[in-house]
């Protein structure tokens, strides 16, 4: 979530617009949206999470749930200790992603995340952006 | 799986409202970026 709000100024500067797609109901994904400033508008899946299934993110064990190495995992969690809260509703084994998606409805960048910590750098999906007619 | 340069799927999502809508619609046309995320993090 760090990542994303210190990213804003660079989405907003591409004028595109950006959501944030959690799992869970809409009313605990709203109050969490509020707490953690999440910087963009904040949109849920339904149940069983069909949309993530159909742009390829899988559910995953705990193996993969905590990253390369449980070192690594525990690390993660460690350091964001603070952003990190545990959600009321939604599922825990879902993995993230982002998209892009250019005018025409075509996906020009996707990036499934192997482990939680695998986000995809700010200036790759920019730079897709700027790349788009 | 839809990969770079196939159309994306137009799932339906939930605003935090509660209200339905397709991506379609909440892109209006737009460049968008969607950012999945997991367990709320």
């Amino acid at each position: 979530m760090a990542q994303l709000r210190r990213a804003l100024a660079g989405y907003r500067r591409r004028q595109v617009c950006c959501f944030a797609v959690t799992t869970g109901t809409p009313e605990h994904s709203r109050e969490f949206c509020a707490a953690h400033e999440v910087p963009f508008t904040c949109l849920v899946d339904y149940p069983g999470e069909p949309a993530y299934a159909a742009f390829g993110l899988q559910k995953v064990g705990l193996r993969q749930l905590f990253g390369p190495s449980l070192v690594t995992g525990l690390w993660t969690v460690l350091t964001r200790l603070r952003e990190v809260s545990l959600p009321r509703s939604g599922n825990v084994y879902q993995m993230s992603g982002a998209f892009v998606i250019d005018r025409e409805g075509i996906v020009r960048f996707a990036h499934r995340n192997e482990h939680p910590a695998d986000h995809p750098p700010d200036e790759r999906i920019w730079a897709c952006l700027d790349a788009l007619p | 799986m839809v990969a770079v340069g196939a159309l994306a799927p137009d799932v339906r999502l939930l605003r935090t409202d509660g209200s339905a809508a397709s991506l379609r619609e909440l892109a209006a046309g737009q460049p968008t970026v969607l950012f999945f995320l997991r367990h709320y993090g």
